[in-house]
C-alpha cells in the first residue's frame, strides 16, 4: 500500500497536470475539497475572536475586515445618513399641521359649486372663468382606470 | 390576486402572500368564491313569522309575528352534528338539519304594539355600535285631506299615533320610545328616517319638519333639533317675543325662507349685466315664486354630521310611491350655519355627475362601520359602472335617464345587504331577479344563478326559491319572493309567498 505522502504527491502531480490543461477558472472537485480542508485548518490555527468564531468559510479572507464586536459601540446609537436638500423650494411652511379634511369630497364639490353659483358674475369675469382653477392640472378621464 | 382557484392552494398562498397596502380585505373576500351556499333545505319547518332581515353585523335575525304585534329575534348559529366512526363527505345530513332551530336560536319575543297598533313590517334600522334596533308601530292611516290649524299641510294623510321604539337586541328591553301624534312619516322601507352613526333624522311629512334625534349609549332618544318652521333653536322664542306676528300670518317656514333666499341670490348673480338683472329675476324667480313656496320636503338624509340632503317636490308626489318622474329638487342644508349650500333640479347634469362619480358618499355611514364600505356600487366597481353606462347609452333621452337615476337619491338607509355574494367584483347575477336591495321580487321557476366573475362559465351556486317540486299548483299562481342573506356566513333564507297559500321558506347554506 502506498504511503500517504506518496499518494499526496501523486495527487499533486495530477492536479498540476490537469491545471495546466484546464482553464484557470475551472476547478475540479479535488481542488475544491483540498481548499476547504486547508481553510478549516487555517481558521483553527488562527484562534482569533472573529465575529464568526470557528465557523468554516469558503475563503478565509472573507469577513477578515470585520472586527469583533466592540462592546462600547452600540449600533442603535448610530446616526443614519441624513439627507440635506440642496434647494429650498419644497420646504413646508413652519407650523404646518397636516390633518384629514373633515368634509368629504361630495360636500367639497357642493360647496365649490355653490361658491361659483353665488359669486357675482361680471362681464369681464366671464372670460376669466374659462381659465381652470389649477391650470397645471388636467381633468381625469372617467374610465382611465378601467 | 390568488393564482389558483382551489381552496387549499389559496390557503397556502395566503400564508406567504402580502397584499398591496390597504387591500387585504378585498383580497381575502375572494375566499367567498370557494365558500358558497351550495345545499338547500326546502320548506324548512320554521315558525310562522314574517322575517325581516339579518342585522348588518350578522348577530341577529329580526322577525315579526303574523299579527304584526310582536317582535321575535333569533341569533344565527350553525348546524352541529357528529357521526360515529368514519364520516364520509357524502353522508346525508341528519334530520336535525331540517329544523329551523339548528340554525337559529330564539332569543326573545316581545310585544311592541298594543291593541289597535301594528308594527310596520318594513321599518327597521339597526344602531350598530350599541346593538339597538329601531322599530315603528302605528295606528291605522286616515286620509284626512283638510289642513288643520296647527300647521299641517293638506294632501298628506294623517296617522293618529306613530311610535318609534328603541330596543336593545341583546335582551329585548325596550329602552325608549318617541311618539308622533296626528302626523305622517313615510315608514315603508325605512324611507322616512335616516340613521348616521348615532344621529337619526325623521321626516314628518304632515308638519313639514325634520326631527333630528340622538341615540345615546344609555338608550335614550334625545331630540336635538327640529328643522322646518324654525331653523335655529331660539327662532320661535324670538318671533313670539316680537308680538307683531299674529298666528297664521305670512311668515314662511324657516327652511323655506332659507331656500328662497338662496334661489334669489343665485338668480341675481346669474346675470352679469346689471341692467338686465331685474328682468332676469322676474323671469326666473318671481314667475315661479309660488311654485317654490308650495314645495314640500319629501325625503332627507345625512351627508355628514352637519349636512342634510333634502329632496323637495310637489304635494302630490310626497306620499305616493309611484315613480312618476315629475319635477323635484335637491338642496344641501348645513344644520350648524342654517344655510342652504346648493340647490339643484332633479334633471340637473351637475347633480348627475355627482351621482355618477360620488355615489358612495350618498350612502353615508361613519368610517367605523366596516361592512358598509364594501357594498358594490357604480362608483367603486368598474363592472357596475359599465352596467350604468350601458343603461345610459340605451335610454331614450338623457334627461329622462337622469331623472330616473335621481329617484335613488336621497339614499335609503341600510337598504343594501352587505353580503359578499352581492359583490360585483366576485359574482355576476341577474339584477332583476335578485339584488342587494331588500325588496320583494316576482319569483321565477328557474333557479337564480351566481356566476363567478373570473371564471365566466362556472356557476358557483344557485338559489331556487319555492318548494322543491315547483309547488302544488304547478307554479301558475303569482309568487313573490324575498331573500335574506347573512352578512358574512354562507347562509341564505329565501321566502316565497303565494297568494292564499302558506309561505315557503328555504334555507341555503354550505354543507
Amino acid at each position: 500500500m502506498a504511503t500517504r505522502p506518496q499518494i499526496a504527491a501523486e495527487k499533486k502531480k495530477k492536479i498540476e497536470i490537469t491545471n495546466k490543461t484546464r482553464h484557470p477558472y475551472q476547478t475540479n472537485n479535488a481542488t475544491k475539497l483540498s481548499h476547504k480542508v486547508r481553510e478549516i485548518e487555517i481558521e483553527r490555527e488562527r484562534e482569533m475572536g472573529s465575529l464568526l468564531g470557528d465557523w468554516p468559510s469558503f475563503d478565509p479572507h472573507n469577513f477578515s475586515q470585520l472586527r469583533p464586536a466592540d462592546p462600547t459601540a452600540q449600533p442603535s446609537k448610530l446616526t443614519p445618513v441624513t439627507y440635506h436638500p440642496t434647494h429650498n423650494r419644497t420646504i413646508p411652511p413652519p407650523n404646518q399641521v397636516i390633518t384629514t379634511e373633515s368634509k368629504n369630497i361630495l360636500l367639497r364639490q357642493f360647496y365649490q359649486k355653490s361658491e361659483e353659483q353665488l359669486r357675482p358674475k361680471t362681464k369681464r369675469a366671464a372670460s376669466e372663468s374659462l381659465m381652470p382653477e389649477h391650470s397645471c392640472k388636467q381633468p381625469r378621464g372617467l374610465n382611465s382606470d378601467a | 390576486m390568488f393564482r389558483s382557484n382551489n381552496l387549499t392552494a389559496r390557503i397556502f398562498e395566503r400564508q406567504i402572500l402580502t397584499p398591496r397596502p390597504g387591500t387585504s380585505i378585498n383580497l381575502f373576500r375572494h375566499f367567498y368564491e370557494n365558500v358558497c351556499p351550495s345545499h338547500t333545505v326546502h320548506d324548512i319547518d320554521c315558525p310562522d313569522l314574517s322575517f325581516r332581515k339579518f342585522t348588518d353585523d350578522g348577530q341577529f335575525l329580526i322577525g315579526f309575528s303574523r299579527n304584526h304585534q310582536d317582535l321575535v329575534v333569533y341569533r344565527p348559529s350553525w348546524l352541529n352534528y357528529s357521526c360515529k366512526g368514519e364520516c364520509p363527505y357524502s353522508l346525508d345530513l341528519p334530520p336535525k338539519a331540517r329544523r329551523f332551530d339548528s340554525f337559529f336560536r330564539h332569543l326573545f319575543t316581545i310585544s311592541l304594539a298594543s291593541a289597535n297598533e301594528f308594527i310596520c313590517k318594513d321599518f327597521f334600522l339597526y344602531v350598530d355600535p350599541y346593538r339597538f334596533g329601531l322599530f315603528a308601530t302605528s295606528t291605522a292611516q286616515v286620509n284626512d285631506n283638510a289642513a288643520s290649524a296647527d300647521g299641517a299641510i293638506h294632501g298628506v294623510p294623517s296617522i293618529e299615533k306613530i311610535t318609534f321604539h328603541l330596543v336593545r337586541l341583546d335582551d329585548g328591553v325596550v329602552l325608549d320610545e318617541k311618539a308622533f301624534y296626528n302626523d305622517f312619516v313615510n315608514l315603508a322601507h325605512s324611507t322616512g328616517a335616516f340613521l348616521y352613526d348615532d344621529l337619526l333624522c325623521i321626516v314628518s311629512l304632515r308638519y313639514q319638519t325634520i326631527h333630528i334625534l340622538q341615540i345615546r349609549e344609555s338608550g335614550n332618544l334625545v331630540e336635538v333639533r327640529r328643522i322646518g318652521p324654525y331653523c335655529q333653536e331660539d327662532d320661535e322664542l324670538f318671533l313670539q317675543s316680537h308680538a307683531q306676528v299674529s298666528p297664521g300670518s305670512s311668515f314662511l317656514p324657516g327652511i323655506k325662507q332659507r331656500l328662497l333666499s338662496f334661489i334669489f341670490r343665485k338668480t341675481w348673480n346669474e346675470e352679469a349685466d346689471q341692467s338686465m338683472r331685474v328682468q332676469h329675476l322676474k323671469k326666473k324667480f318671481y314667475f315661479h315664486f309660488q311654485d317654490y313656496v308650495d314645495l314640500i320636503i319629501w325625503k332627507a338624509q345625512f351627508l355628514d354630521r352637519h349636512h342634510l340632503l333634502i329632496k323637495f317636490g310637489s304635494v302630490d308626489g310626497g306620499v305616493s310611491r309611484n315613480t312618476d318622474q315629475g319635477l323635484s329638487f335637491f338642496a344641501v342644508y348645513n344644520m350648524e350655519t342654517t344655510e342652504v349650500v346648493t340647490f339643484y333640479q332633479n334633471s340637473s347634469e351637475e347633480m348627475y355627475s355627482f351621482f355618477e362619480r360620488f355615489y358612495d358618499f350618498f350612502n353615508s355611514v361613519s368610517r367605523n362601520t366596516l361592512h358598509a364600505q364594501y357594498i358594490s356600487s357604480h362608483t367603486n366597481n368598474s363592472h357596475a359602472l359599465n352596467q350604468l353606462l350601458n343603461i345610459k347609452s340605451k335610454s331614450g333621452g338623457f334627461s329622462q335617464f337622469v331623472k330616473k337615476m335621481m329617484l335613488t337619491i336621497p339614499y335609503t338607509c341600510q337598504s343594501h345587504s352587505p353580503s359578499p355574494y352581492f359583490d360585483l367584483s366576485l359574482f355576476r347575477y341577474d339584477d332583476k331577479l335578485i339584488s342587494a336591495i331588500d325588496r320583494h321580487r316576482h319569483s321565477t321557476e328557474h333557479p337564480i344563478k351566481f356566476i363567478s366573475l373570473r371564471q365566466p362559465n362556472v356557476v358557483k351556486f344557485k338559489i331556487k326559491p319555492g318548494a322543491e317540486g315547483g309547488g302544488p299548483d304547478g307554479g301558475r299562481a303569482k309568487k313573490v319572493s324575498s331573500f335574506l342573506f347573512h352578512p358574512y356566513l354562507p347562509l341564505v333564507l329565501s321566502i316565497q309567498q303565494t297568494y292564499m297559500q302558506p309561505t315557503v321558506v328555504n334555507l341555503h347554506f354550505k354543507r
